[in-house]
């Protein structure tokens, strides 16, 4: 198999991965955060969960986009390649 | 497979692959930092992978400020082995000479020494030539896959990657600097010390009557009818000499030998150290490197125009034969006046390993058009004994070969040593820039991720 479809294919996996663990990071973090327990610790680190995932998702949506953007344009228009090096 | 597209595509998953980790609901503060480093990689490849084409303009760039030129270096890199090799001649012959004359014990002991001392010269020179012709050829090839190493998630080929990219651009841009790096530190030693200052340099040209240069003439200088030197000039019809061969620095009678024929003149010397000459071949046009044209007896050129297969001229003259050198295997068609003429003679000639062949065709009284077409693939070099004058203001004495310890030593130290001294200073300056480029996206990352 091509590398580069290998790689293709294993940043889709990847991306779908991170968003189901997006959606499990909010979930815990909520669940965490709204325990009623009396421990602040334990609620903050909810917090944290939930303010990772909502940074990671928002990177992920904008790499995502630009990367694929990026991708488009190129293989869109294709340069030609310049002439090889020659030597004196 | 396109290795950028490769590199590109691993960028990408570096930095998903960041995210992923960083949004893993894990109290544990590693996984995160792996995570951002993770990320900051990705994009900083990225922005390599995008600056592809800056990186091998930057190189031009910079080595068109340098000075960098690799055409000279490659000029530089062929005279100094030849040099070197006719140094490992002239011990070939001292230590045959030596082993004759029942001192083969010095043949053994001293002269093996030097010898593997200039060899060792030749070795290191010839393998920077191989070193230098892959990094210039394959500076593209090599610096996209750099860019892949370097993409390659968690670092696992992060500095080799950057080590690659960052030899390629210093060596591609400081290499062809050596020759200018020996020359000025080894201009404070040089070669006046050992000759006593009696070589001159020169530059002699070999033209034809229209001023075009008559590739593959021997040159052999004389003193009171002692050789001084032999050289054989290049295909264009020059001859640069340095000091190392070297032009004696008196007057002198000059003998050019051109496929046997012979010219002489009385060279004399002005002010300056560095010979100046253009010794005109009288009666002949060239055509290419070994193929030239000889008339028997003056006449008139009245137009002329050349390229490196026709020659096309106008000329009168009292009657003369023309005589066209070719090398053996070329094809070739003479007009005279519109009309393919024959030969009256064909010849075949060897000189010193070139094989030739003459033709020649007969000219009436007046005004004629004549058009010669050679068509010619290759062009072999004559191979006389070289004869540097160096070697004869040396003095180099077949009993004496302590004299030469002076001149292999010396050109140890400039062909071996100071190549060597330059290409660690490379490779420390290449290490650097490896750091920077595999070790600076943690400060990108806080300005990208705050």
């Amino acid at each position: 198999m091509d590398l580069v479809e290998f790689v293709k294919g294993l940043i889709g996996i990847v991306v779908i991965i991170a968003w189901f663990i997006f959606l499990l990071a909010w979930v815990v973090g909520w669940l965490i955060k709204g325990l009623p327990i009396p421990f602040l610790r334990v609620k903050k680190l909810g917090g944290r969960f939930v303010e990772d995932a909502i940074w990671a998702a928002f990177w992920l949506a904008m790499g995502t986009t630009v990367f694929a953007i990026v991708a488009y344009i190129v293989s869109s228009i294709q340069l030609p390649m310049p002439q090889p090096p020659t030597m004196p | 497979m396109d290795l950028l597209e490769l590199a590109f595509y691993l960028s990408v998953l570096s930095y998903v692959t960041g995210l992923l980790l960083k949004a893993l609901p894990l109290p544990f503060l590693l996984v995160k930092k792996i995570g951002r480093s993770l990320v900051s990689d990705g994009l900083f490849s990225a922005i390599l992978v995008f600056s592809y084409r800056v990186l091998l303009e930057l190189i031009d760039y910079i080595g068109g400020l340098l000075g960098s030129n690799w055409a000279i270096y490659t000029a530089w890199i062929l005279d100094k082995i030849q040099a070197l090799l006719i140094l490992l001649v002239l011990l070939k012959t001292i230590g045959f000479a030596l082993s004759k004359a029942g001192f083969s014990f010095l043949a053994g002991g001293f002269l093996s020494q030097l010898t593997s001392l200039v060899s060792t010269s030749l070795t290191t020179l010839i393998i920077s030539t191989y070193v230098s012709t892959m990094l210039y050829a394959g500076a593209p090839v090599l610096i996209a896959l750099g860019l892949v190493l370097h993409s390659v998630p968690f670092r696992l080929t992060r500095s080799v990657g950057a080590t690659l990219i960052a030899i390629v651009i210093v060596f591609s841009i400081g290499i062809p600097l050596m020759p200018a790096f020996i020359n000025t530190l080894g201009s404070l030693v040089g070669y006046a010390v050992i000759t006593h200052g009696d070589v001159c340099t020169g530059e002699i040209k070999i033209i034809d009557d229209a001023g075009r240069g008559l590739g593959y003439a021997i040159i052999e200088g004389y003193v009171n009818g002692e050789l001084q030197y032999r050289y054989v000039v290049s295909g264009n019809g020059t001859l640069y000499v340095d000091s190392l061969y070297g032009l004696p620095c008196v007057d002198h009678e000059v003998v050019v030998n051109i496929a046997d024929l012979y010219y002489t003149a009385s060279v004399a010397r002005g002010e300056s150290r560095n010979w100046d000459l253009a010794l005109i071949a009288t009666n002949t046009l060239s055509i290419a490197p070994n193929r030239f044209v000889l008339f028997t007896s003056s006449y008139n050129l009245v137009s002329y125009s050349s390229n490196n297969k026709w020659l096309n001229i106008t000329m009168s003259s009292q009657g003369t034969n023309l005589t066209l050198y070719t090398e053996r295997g070329d094809s070739v068609e003479v007009y005279v006046d519109g009309l393919i003429v024959e030969p009256i003679t064909t010849n075949q000639v060897e000189w010193y390993g070139v094989n030739l062949t003459t033709r020649t065709y007969t000219l009436n009284e007046g005004e004629h058009v004549v058009n010669i077409r050679v068509d010619w693939r290759g062009s072999s070099s004559p191979q006389p004994d070289p004869y540097p004058y160096s070697m004869n203001v040396l003095g180099v004495d077949l009993m004496k070969p302590e004299t030469l310890i002076f001149i292999v030593t010396y050109s140890f130290f400039e062909l071996t040593i100071m190549p060597m001294a330059y290409i660690v200073i490379l490779f420390t300056i290449s290490l650097s820039l490896a750091r920077l480029l595999g070790g600076v996206s943690t400060s990108i990352a806080r300005l990208v991720m705050v």
